[in-house]
């Protein structure tokens, strides 16, 4: 496996989820409809890749969430990065198997909403802009979007790498 | 690393722990200076723009094919217009030069602008549905862009740069939770603040009398907060009511905020804003 590839072709695909989840995609455009691609990349690096090098490009996907949605400096970041961790420690044991990705996915929106909300309910100033309703429709969502993604990830990938 | 590998479930109370102290400070401001963010900005400018063109392009083409049929009709009637727009031209332009005569003899000078105003496109949106209320624009510190400057359009008030790029910026709507503008009620001169509520809502809160806004006024800035001038619609009363001593009115902005296509930024500094109005 050539590392290099792997890295340039990963924070290029990372760059591509973003401009299109901060344009066409846009929560802003379409609600809580809008799959959340970069998450579903975090969750792909925590099913497909080590700690160490997947937990790098998870950081740096996180933080770029941060930095293009105004003011939140670390909470993508963290809620992201517990989820990769959460994920990454039960890959081992289930969530590789196929045909469960749907499941990791629907578990890491889950977990990373309610990080979200549980931090963001200790402040009276903040509104959570999400129900319960909104955070399964987004869960559901983006198991329907992101299974076909991890697929088109892994060919793609796997073709570069010939 | 080994150890967040061999310990998952005290890495994770550990970053829920940090997110407890960082989460209060950072809903309503950016930890450090932003220069890491400022280059995020700059490196999404590119493919942003890239989708913004295509987007355009697309737009254009189908509009044309549509406009295609009806252009022979709309044709004639715009010779028609073009015809009655130069017979209106002519009798402004006798009133013009009257107009210079009369201002003239009154010693009159010419009202020049406050603030020089650059034009921007809208051409992204915050990734994330925690904050939906921010768009990213196509003009940067190069154009004379710097954090604080007021985004407004014709019809209205959009909202604030919250993060210079070099060649894109981040503007904070008014709608954000964190946004706060001076306002006052156009009929009463009654003042409050208006802040954005989330999902393109907006109130405005502290304004004492509940008769000095009724069902229908026009809230406008009233220039005080230090970031936006003074005069610019924000937008029309929808409903009234009273919260303690003070009332709370429901606002609904005049400006379309969901579909913001062309914005004027303000080439204005927070700093100078209070002195000069």
């Amino acid at each position: 496996m050539n590392r290099a590839l792997t890295f340039i072709f990963f924070a290029a695909l990372s760059l591509t989820l973003l401009t299109i989840q901060s344009t066409i995609l846009s929560p802003r455009n379409l609600g809580f409809l809008s799959p959340d691609l970069n998450l579903l990349l975090v969750i792909f690096f925590s099913l497909y890749s080590g700690i160490k090098w997947g937990g790098a490009m998870a950081l740096g996907n996180s933080y770029m969430m941060d930095a293009l949605s105004g003011h939140i400096t670390g909470a993508h970041l963290l809620s992201r990065m517990s989820a990769f961790i959460l994920i990454q420690s039960l890959s081992g044991q289930f969530f590789r198997m196929r045909g469960i990705q749907a499941a990791a996915i629907v578990f890491g929106t889950l977990f990373s909403w309610i990080f979200f909300w549980a931090i963001a309910s200790m402040r009276t100033d903040f509104d959570f802009p999400m129900s319960a309703a909104d955070i399964a429709l987004q869960a559901v969502v983006n198991a329907v979007v992101g299974v076909p993604l991890f697929f088109l990830i892994e060919w793609t990938n796997a073709k570069l790498q010939r | 690393m080994e150890f967040v590998k061999r310990h998952p479930i005290v890495a994770l109370l550990a970053l829920g722990l940090i997110a407890v102290q960082v989460f209060p400070l950072s809903f309503g401001g950016r930890l450090g200076d932003g220069q890491v963010a400022r280059s995020i900005l700059t490196l999404s400018y590119f493919p942003q723009k890239l989708v913004f063109g295509i987007n355009g392009s697309l737009a254009r083409g189908w509009g044309n094919y549509i406009n295609l049929a009806g252009i022979k009709s709309e044709n004639e009637r715009l010779r028609e217009e073009i015809k009655e727009l130069r017979e209106e031209k002519f009798r402004l332009w006798e009133a013009e030069l009257q107009n210079q005569r009369l201002k003239k003899l009154l010693d009159y000078k010419n009202a020049s602008p406050i603030y020089s105003v650059i034009t921007a496109n809208v051409i992204g949106a915050s990734p994330s549905a925690l904050r939906s209320e921010v768009v990213i624009i196509d003009r940067g510190t190069r154009d004379g862009i710097s954090e604080g400057m007021p985004v407004v359009t014709r019809e209205g008030i959009v909202g604030r740069v919250y993060l210079a790029g070099g060649r894109s910026s981040e503007v904070v709507l008014i709608t954000d939770p964190v946004s706060g503008v001076d306002a006052y009620i156009h009929r009463t001169r009654a003042r409050g603040v208006i802040k954005g509520t989330g999902r393109g809502r907006v109130i405005m809160d502290y304004v004492e009398n509940k008769s000095e806004v009724d069902v229908g006024d026009k809230v406008l800035s009233s220039g005080k907060d230090g970031f936006f001038p003074k005069g610019v619609v924000i937008g029309t009363v929808m409903g009234v009511e009273a919260n303690g001593s003070v009332v709370k009115a429901r606002v609904s902005p005049d400006l379309d905020l969901e579909s913001l296509e062309e914005v004027i930024v303000v080439l204005k500094s927070p700093e100078d804003a209070v002195i000069s109005e």
